[in-house]
């Protein structure tokens, strides 16, 4: 939107130069791939931006293709060159089920009285309190998000509800590494029975990919770094010659520190060093284990 | 009841948080890396942002959508950016999301001019950093802006100078210093 008294973008402007431009232009394509809008739906109880054929908007249909990796880029730039408005689409026609009231709009006005008006976020995955979004999650079409609540007891002795959400996403995850690919959808299983008619039923899900594994040990490494140790490992099994190599050794290595194998992580960080001279990890690898 | 956290809104212009979610979320998420948060902690600070929105959407009275959402952005970077423990955990916790495969020749110099601006909007002020990412990524105009950031609007505009100026500055000054590319 261009209000006629405002002066003009750095990116519309042809004078300016024209490395500034395109990296403007690169920043703005920064937008979530299907698999991380997908997944944010998950946490916060919303169905999936429906499907294209189903007339949704421009965002629709950029998230269908969005799977096909190189033409996501392709309608994601055709349609930011049709720049008119580059925030909102339009065609609320199609909407996908709100969180149904019964649960998560209780659930979400009960949050107010745990949290101040401009939260703080001190460590966005310890402690956000995301337990009533996540809640409602199994009452969403899980098509592609990760199904967050899981039917297996957890040991919540003392973690705190974001904390065992976390777990419980790494756990899915992990559960997932162990048999994935095969039989029915773990989602239908593992998220309830709850899910209202609408959108595309659960497919069966594929194995997780090296950013989901390595996102898990991430999340899981604060609570568990055994748990995201596990992970890493899972990673070096199933994608031996990743291209996330190096920052699962990072990951394994802060594992093996916070489980006080000091002997390990330096045997691990010296096999790395080996591997991967002038890595752009190695400072931080140093960091972790001062000599 | 809560007005708007459920099914469609009772009052016509203001959008469920269903469709808030689906036609605003991407381009939030993109300013949320763009005002800094890095990209290991956009998906939380982004669950954030849209707990933020559910919570006050029945107070919202319909006018500036997009003001009303990008105020919400601002103020839940600015919190994240502030709290200690995203600042005792910068030096370790900066594992990329993406792989690092080299990349193509032909996107060496696209891949540095982008890194080069990167470097220019961490070296900024925050609040110029939040009127030029706002402006010019988010094409907001001015007076979204001054109601998103609650300035008035003189104060947006002599913030985008002087962030332009900074950003063409530091490019310039990055670009001068550059190694020669390797011939062959």
């Amino acid at each position: 939107m261009q209000s006629a008294d405002d002066p003009e973008r750095l990116l519309d402007d042809v004078t300016e130069s024209a490395d500034l431009r395109s990296a403007l232009g690169r920043m703005s394509r920064e937008l979530p791939d299907a698999e991380q809008m997908a997944r944010l739906a998950g946490r916060l109880g919303i169905a999936n931006p429906p499907p294209v054929d189903s007339g949704a908007g421009r965002l629709g249909a950029a998230k269908v293709a969005a799977g096909a990796g190189v033409v996501a880029l392709g309608v994601l730039a055709v349609w930011l060159s049709t720049r008119g408005e580059t925030s909102g689409v339009t065609a609320p026609g199609a909407d996908g089920p709100a969180p149904p009231p019964g649960v998560s709009a209780a659930a979400m006005t009960e949050s107010p009285s745990r949290r101040a008006e401009a939260p703080r976020i001190a460590h966005p995955a310890r402690e956000l309190d995301a337990g009533a979004p996540r809640e409602s999650a199994p009452l969403s079409p899980a098509t592609n998000a990760e199904p967050v609540v899981q039917a297996a007891p957890l040991a919540e002795s003392s973690a705190s509800p974001v904390e065992r959400d976390v777990q419980r996403e790494g756990d899915s995850i992990a559960r997932d590494a162990a048999g994935s690919g095969v039989g029915p959808s773990r989602s239908s299983a593992a998220a309830g029975t709850n899910e209202p008619g609408g959108p595309a039923k659960a497919a069966p899900r594929p194995p997780p990919t090296e950013t989901e594994l390595l996102r898990a040990a991430r999340l899981t490494l604060d609570g568990s770094p055994a748990q995201a140790l596990g992970l890493s490992e899972r990673h070096r099994s199933e994608y031996p010659n990743g291209a996330l190599t190096q920052e699962r050794e990072v990951i394994a290595i802060t594992a093996l520190v916070r489980l006080g194998r000091s002997g390990d992580a330096r045997a691990r960080a010296e096999r790395f060093a080996r591997a991967y001279p002038s890595s752009p990890y190695q400072r931080r690898i140093d960091a972790l284990l001062p000599r | 009841m809560k007005k708007g956290s459920e099914g469609a809104s009772r009052r016509p212009e203001v959008p469920s948080f269903a469709e808030i979610f689906r036609d605003h979320m991407p381009f939030l998420w993109r300013a949320t890396l763009a005002l800094g948060v890095p990209p290991s902690d956009a998906e939380d600070v982004c669950q954030e942002i849209m707990l933020v929105v559910n919570r006050r959407l029945g107070d919202f009275d319909g006018r500036s959508l997009k003001s009303w959402l990008y105020g919400i952005c601002l103020r839940v970077t600015s919190d994240y950016r502030r709290s200690a423990r995203v600042r005792r955990e910068r030096a370790t916790d900066q594992i990329p999301d993406e792989g690092f495969a080299a990349p193509q020749p032909e996107h060496v110099d696209a891949l540095r001019a982008e890194r080069r601006l990167r470097q220019a909007l961490d070296a900024l002020d925050y609040e110029r950093r939040e009127v030029f990412v706002l402006f010019e990524i988010e094409q907001l105009t001015l007076r979204e802006i001054a109601e998103a950031s609650e300035t008035p609007l003189q104060t947006v505009y002599s913030r985008l100078q002087a962030a332009r100026a900074h950003v063409r500055a530091f490019c310039r000054m990055m670009n001068a210093e550059e190694v020669p590319r390797a011939v062959g």
